[in-house]
């Protein structure tokens, strides 16, 4: 048995439907707890969940936090040798072993997070982590770890339509907080996948006197503008593509009727000899980057249309 | 209070709140797991500045580690595993919890050693990368990469072995940790 295939029978064996919990953080109780979050961050006696967050926790914790450390640090050099690269290949790269983690909860302040200078002396943890950027309190997509993989972007999806691109129309930036974005529209061969509620954004185009009016689907992808999304990566008129589409206009866009390709290039999907290929490869996708019509059928089998 | 960083946080927790409640819920019974996914939040707001974007993967670690920790407080056996549905392990339903849809898969899955489970649910059903994988159990890329080639090869050759009835049905011992 191909790993595809397994994985792709596990990935349907999931036993949550994070979908399902996609608004949990807006619920009342989420809402209640963050607000004690925030109190207990001005009172180091208040705790998140239960009111825990006693100061005896901390100090017990600092003192295993200790003589773990001292473990550890026997262990990693005794382990050091085994992630030495064998000869040939290139360094495993700083910015990968940063990611030495979020770790445990006990770590200092109860934190969970490391700190850029919990150096210990190990250099991996002397590369400054990126400071998050506060985001725009806008609703977006899934610009998620593993958005761009392909069981994933299926299992957010509100739309995945098989179809040929009929109109390609970009909207060039308006200014520097404008990324514009490109419009497609495509004429479906045949809608593979319809969340419940999903209106499809329809637009009637003008045809000349007679002509059979045909429905086209309006998707839009941000960009070229944005760095790593939105870019039409070639895509054409006349080209076949599986379109994966979301109700949600990304980080940066406005919301305008019609179909989001969330990730651009990497949520759509042109034919090419008998496959559909990611128009922008994502290397990290276990699934890979390309499937047939009947894989994609089956791929989404589970979900009904 | 910082009003800014307030809002930028309430953005990253009502953004990601499901997403760690979902995998919460894959390896704790639904009773307390709000508890662990609202630990996770604290310990990132208090450390809110060092928050690396995407965050999703440290939330994902620090929830790890808050199981842990519930395991290890409450000194009763809460499975720090994958929930295998079927199995009986963490088995709590809700309505967000589906039914176990290909028992195979998850016989076979929980005969897995667990770290394999780990690592091949993070990768199918959180969807992670690799290099998110490895931000979430603390390793570097290249391991996180050998360890899940290693885990998909031995998944889809006990699924196979579990389906024509050949051999064992997976090759190593089930639960046993395995080194890289």
């Amino acid at each position: 048995m191909k790993t595809t295939e397994a994985m792709t029978r596990l990935a349907r064996a999931n036993p949550v439907d994070a979908r399902a919990l996609a608004q949990e953080g807006r619920s009342p109780g989420a809402q209640a707890a963050l607000d004690r979050i925030f109190a207990a961050a001005t009172d180091p006696t208040v705790g998140a969940a239960r009111g825990g967050g006693d100061t005896s926790s901390l100090k017990r914790s600092l003192l295993v936090l200790a003589t773990l450390g001292l473990v550890a640090a026997a262990v990693m050099l005794y382990q050091l040798p085994l992630e030495t690269p064998r000869s040939g290949q290139t360094s495993t790269p700083v910015a990968e072993t940063v990611q030495q983690g979020p770790v445990d909860p006990e770590d200092l302040s109860v934190a969970g997070l490391p700190s850029p200078s919990d150096s210990s002396g190990d250099a991996s943890f002397l590369s400054p982590h990126p400071t998050m950027t506060p985001l725009a309190p806008q609703t977006y997509a899934f610009p998620v770890p593993g958005s761009t993989h392909l069981l994933t972007q299926v299992e957010k999806a509100d739309i995945v339509v098989l179809g040929t691109i009929t109109e390609v129309s970009p909207t060039p930036s308006s200014g520097a907080d404008d990324p514009g974005y490109t419009t497609f529209l495509v004429e479906p061969a045949e809608i593979l996948l319809e969340r419940a509620g999903s209106t499809p954004a329809v637009e009637l185009p003008a045809t000349g006197e007679g002509a059979p009016v045909k429905e086209r689907l309006v998707f839009r992808a941000l960009g070229p503008e944005v760095e790593g999304i939105g870019h039409r990566g070639g895509l054409a008129v006349g080209d076949q593509v599986v379109f994966i589409g979301t109700r949600h206009y990304p980080l940066g866009a406005s919301s305008l009727p019609g179909f989001w390709l969330p990730l651009g290039d990497f949520s759509a999907y042109r034919e090419q000899g008998g496959r559909f290929r990611r128009v922008a490869p994502a290397h990290e996708d276990p699934m890979g980057d390309s499937f047939t019509l009947p894989e994609l059928r089956e791929i989404l089998a589970p979900y009904g249309r | 209070m910082d009003e800014e960083r307030k809002a930028a946080f309430r953005n990253v927790y009502e953004q990601h709140y499901g997403s760690v409640l979902a995998f919460v819920l894959r390896r704790h019974p639904r009773e307390g797991a709000e508890d662990v996914v609202q630990e996770t939040f604290l310990a990132v707001w208090r450390r809110f500045a060092d928050l690396p974007e995407p965050p999703l993967p440290w939330l994902y670690g620090t929830a790890r580690n808050v199981l842990a920790n519930h395991r290890r407080g409450e000194m009763r056996h809460v499975a720090l595993s994958v929930k295998i549905a079927g199995t009986g392990v963490g088995e709590e339903s809700g309505p967000t919890e589906r039914a176990a849809g290909d028992p195979t898969v998850h016989r076979v899955l929980a005969g897995l050693p667990e770290a394999d489970r780990e690592i091949l649910a993070l990768v199918a059903w959180e969807g992670l990368s690799p290099t998110e994988v490895a931000a979430v159990l603390g390793c570097s890329g290249a391991t996180a990469r050998v360890r899940l080639h290693r885990a998909r090869r031995r998944f889809a050759r006990a699924l196979e072995e579990a389906e024509t009835g050949t051999g064992a049905t997976t090759e190593a011992t089930p639960a046993t940790k395995e080194g890289t």
